[in-house]
């Protein structure tokens, strides 16, 4: 596995980890405040770790990659979590589980307003009847916010953590 | 030391590609009022997990509030804009890596200030407030997440040859 590959992977691994976070402390400034920093926390460490692996200074554009690496592994990561919440979760029926899902996403953040909770009460027949939107809707918003999240946290993470070489003038334009 | 050739080809390429990622994730931010119940729900309880969502501070059309606070709003919308503009300031590239860790610090003094000033109660912010800090914090990120994309563009630096005609690996690159 390449040094890339496994800054990437460890990357998501954090990232996964820390969007849990909010289930097991729900203190709003964790939650709601400081809820889109565990974001970028996927790329700021896979960059973290690649520079000190490897002892260099990232270029902005290996960054790029390694962020783009991380959000989608970091997707996968999360539905493989899914996957098997659901089978340990003795729900054999996929829409009540997604109903659950969503209510404790909700429960999780303690700023979140009651109307929104009581909105995915609403919802259950919903689910049931467009279970295939509901996973291509949570799968593009999924990997749309984790390859953001991580390209930005890597390109960050290439700014602030420099070993090695100076690349001050990387690009000419 | 070969420094990466920036070309506007790769600098099209980086913002459009930055464009179009930051701005679908704008239309996911204000989505939730246009779509129907279901899918607003679903969206709301996806967009808790990121941002407190609180509806007084919260932009909103009609009775349906967007899917994040006025400060995150200001970020993506920023990130958007940025991505769009960078082409305009892709020759300060250079300064701009040159600069990366004192331009992002001082992109995040501004939220910071609203928002300690906000917490001690010396200071009520206001929606414009959070929205225009948030959007200073979004350009700058997406002025870098342009930056970052179109150097992931351009390909690696030629390799070289030493004087005795052998072939050195490219400077630096991973």
């Amino acid at each position: 596995m390449s040094q890339h590959t496994t800054s990437a992977l460890l990357g998501a691994v954090v990232m996964t980890a820390l969007s849990l976070l909010p289930r097991v402390l729900p203190i709003p400034a964790i939650s709601g405040c400081l809820g889109c920093l565990f974001l970028f926390s996927g790329g700021l460490f896979a960059a973290w770790h690649y520079t000190n692996a490897e002892r260099v200074t990232m270029r902005s554009g290996d960054a790029a990659r390694l962020g783009v690496q991380t959000g989608l592994i970091a997707f996968v990561l999360g539905a493989v979590l899914l996957l098997v919440m659901w089978l340990f979760a003795g729900t054999p029926d996929l829409t009540t589980f997604f109903a659950d899902q969503m209510q404790k996403g909700m429960a999780s953040n303690p700023q979140s307003s009651p109307e929104a909770t009581e909105m995915v009460d609403n919802i259950v027949g919903w689910i049931e009847s467009n279970l295939g939107l509901v996973i291509v809707l949570g799968s593009v918003f999924s990997i749309l916010f984790n390859v953001l999240g991580s390209v930005l946290g890597a390109i960050l993470g290439a700014a602030i953590f420099k070993k090695g070489g100076n690349v001050a003038a990387e690009d000419t334009y | 030391m070969t420094a990466p050739t920036l070309d506007r080809r790769a600098v099209r390429l980086g913002s459009t590609a930055a464009f179009v990622l930051t701005a679908a994730v704008l239309a996911l931010v204000f989505a939730p009022p246009f779509v129907p119940d279901g899918p607003r729900a679903l969206l709301r309880a996806a967009f808790a997990f990121l941002c407190h969502t609180l509806p007084d501070r919260s932009f909103h059309v009609g009775a349906h509030a967007l899917g994040v606070c006025h400060r995150c709003t200001g970020i993506y919308a920023g990130l958007a804009i940025a991505a769009a503009l960078f082409p305009l300031l892709a020759r300060h590239s250079a300064w701009l890596g040159r600069m990366a860790p004192r331009v992002l610090a001082a992109a995040l003094v501004p939220i910071g200030v609203d928002w300690v000033l906000g917490a001690t109660g010396l200071w009520a912010n206001t929606a414009g407030s959070r929205v225009a800090t948030g959007l200073v914090f979004g350009l700058v990120g997406g002025l870098y997440l342009a930056r970052g994309i179109a150097l992931a563009f351009v390909g690696p630096a030629p390799e070289r040859r030493d004087a005795a005609g052998g072939l050195q690996p490219a400077h630096g690159r991973t």
